[in-house]
């Protein structure tokens, strides 16, 4: 029984590896940049996570896909933090961040951003989510929407402004990021 | 003024929806890449002959072959493609479909555009939810042979047949259409490249299915939509037919990290194709090549310069072909991989556990296979083509 156990969970792993290992790569790689062994680990806690616990997925608040990316983010966004409070090797945000006055409520500013991106189109969610959350570059959100890097530069150009708009309507702001290095 | 991360502030539930929404969006590279296979097929290429290459490394008996339009597949795999494209218009809307056989599973996607800016869905097909910018529907598409509907699959691949079975039987149920129709503000604004949409687009929407394809391959399949109770909206006779293969200039590359990947250039020296068995154990410790993904490769003129290569893949088959870019019109006589990454497999020890019904505890070292990727930025590999 544990050796079908184990050769379950492993044929599991290796359909999650094929199918999914490049998005994970990406997902990782843009939180950590070329911190390569740093994201190949992220990438494999997230699958060895999802194979142990398969249970804790729940379909109907999304796909595979979705929750294979929401764990490997979380681990990479948890490494960045090991290694900025160990100071070993700064690492840059390319995509900013939300300010609020320090008077404004944590729930006041959730509600805000929220009506903000409420006013958005899908394809600027879409924009916002690949390049705000997930800090994707543009070579590779190029290739989802099948647009050049700089196609997809000038909307994230366009995204930002209006997003600043939306936001200071909300009482919010938000703070220019580096510049993302491609992968 | 405080700081705050973007995903810090949202809560859980709408950072998946905001994920789900993002890489649910559509994708303009398999739709592209489809449309040029059927077209291949259409043409009936010249094949040049069926040629068959040996696999990689000592021990290995594979077979590898090229198919034109989808690149290394490795012998026994049974591929069916359109041999034409199937479009039609009815109402407010054009359909296209484009589907693929391949190993089992026939993979379906119907892809609709209208010229309207507020186009009539069809009779009896109800929105799930209007939301500013897209509509939901939901509607019930089978692939018959016959008469009879088949089953609906999810595919993956493993070299497991058994738990592959195991895996589609857990999941056979009837799944409803879910299409997003999206409204396109302006095209020039479009998330979506006009060039690969109908002139005059305003509204498009996609969906995909998978069906468990007969043992005996069917030429003739009829596609069928119908609302949820019942009502047909559509139907359509869909052809496969058995993809084309085509001679091919190979060569065989050492990695880095070890190991072999062979590498087919098609006939015409215009696409390259890479093959890796990963059943073949590359060294004492278990380890296999999973996957050689070139980062940089370009397609060497004759005149010496090079043309970046276009990248079209089916990517739930795993099938991914590099191609000399269309503004590329003298003879390639060399390709230049630059830069790849390289995925390994290999075996771990760990300590684990499990519960028993009892609630008692089990111990045990757990052997898994993990990935471990290399990247090589300088491979510079040169593959030059007989002249």
């Amino acid at each position: 029984m544990e050796m079908l156990w184990n050769q379950s969970r492993e044929a599991e792993a290796q359909r999650v590896c094929q199918e999914y290992r490049r998005l994970l790569d990406t997902v990782a790689r843009s939180v950590l940049g070329n911190r390569r062994e740093d994201c190949e680990e992220c990438v494999q806690d997230a699958i060895w996570s999802y194979v142990s616990s398969p249970e804790r997925w729940d379909p109907e608040r999304g796909s595979e896909r979705t929750y294979l990316c929401v764990l490997t983010r979380s681990r990479a966004i948890d490494r960045r933090r090991q290694l900025e409070a160990r100071r070993e090797d700064p690492l840059e945000d390319c995509a900013g961040r939300l300010t609020a006055e320090d008077h404004m409520e944590r729930a006041a500013v959730r509600d805000g951003l929220r009506r903000a991106l409420e006013s958005l189109s899908p394809q600027e969610r879409w924009l916002f989510t690949l390049h705000f959350l997930y800090q994707w570059p543009s070579r590779e959100i190029g290739e989802v929407l099948g647009l050049t890097p700089n196609a997809v530069d000038a909307r994230t150009a366009r995204l930002r402004k209006k997003l600043k708009r939306l936001l200071a309507l909300q009482g919010l702001g938000m703070e220019k990021g580096a510049e993302h290095e491609n992968l | 003024m405080r700081t705050f991360e973007w995903d810090e502030i949202l809560e859980q539930d709408e950072f998946v929806t905001l994920t789900q929404e993002a890489l649910e969006s559509p994708r303009k590279q398999s739709r592209w890449s489809w449309k040029r296979l059927g077209a291949i097929a259409a043409c009936a290429a010249v094949v040049l002959g069926v040629l068959n290459y040996s696999a990689l490394a000592a021990g290995a008996d594979k077979l590898v072959r090229y198919l034109t339009g989808l690149g290394a597949v490795e012998e026994g795999m049974e591929v069916y493609v359109q041999p034409a494209p199937l479009e039609w218009t009815s109402g407010d809307w054009t359909y296209s479909v484009e589907a693929i056989q391949y190993a089992g599973t026939i993979s379906v996607k119907v892809n609709q555009t209208s010229t309207q800016n507020e186009p009539q869905l069809d009779g009896g097909l109800l929105a799930d939810e209007n939301q500013e910018g897209w509509t939901d529907i939901t509607y019930r598409l089978e692939l018959l042979v016959d008469g009879e509907a088949l089953k609906q699959a999810v595919r993956f691949m493993n070299g497991n047949d058994e738990y592959n079975a195991l895996f589609n039987e857990r999941f056979y149920g009837k799944w409803d259409a879910n299409c997003r129709l999206y409204q396109i503000e302006g095209i020039e604004e479009g998330w979506l490249p006009a060039e690969w949409m109908p002139e005059g687009t305003r509204c498009y929407g996609t969906t995909s299915m998978s069906y468990a394809a007969k043992e005996t391959p069917a030429e003739s399949y009829c596609l069928r939509a119908s609302t949820l109770d019942g009502q047909v909206l559509w139907e359509q006779p869909l052809k496969l037919v058995p993809a084309e293969e085509q001679s091919a200039f190979t060569e065989r590359r050492a990695l880095p990290s070890g190991g072999e990947v062979l590498i087919l250039v098609g006939g015409d020296g215009r696409s390259l194709s890479l093959y890796t068995d990963r059943n073949v154990v590359i060294d004492s410790l278990g380890n296999r090549v999973w996957n050689v993904e070139p980062q940089k490769l370009f397609f060497v003129g004759a005149s010496g310069k090079e043309y970046p290569a276009d990248t079209r893949s089916i990517f739930q088959f795993d099938l991914v072909e590099y191609t000399a870019p269309a503004e590329m019109e003298e003879p390639v006589i060399a390709i230049r991989i630059a830069s790849a990454s390289v995925t390994n497999a290999l075996y771990h020890e760990i300590a684990s556990k499990f519960m028993l019904e009892n609630g008692e505890t089990v111990r045990y070292m757990d052997r898994q296979l993990v990935p471990i990727r290399f990247y090589y930025e300088d491979l510079d590999w040169l593959i030059e083509l007989p002249q």
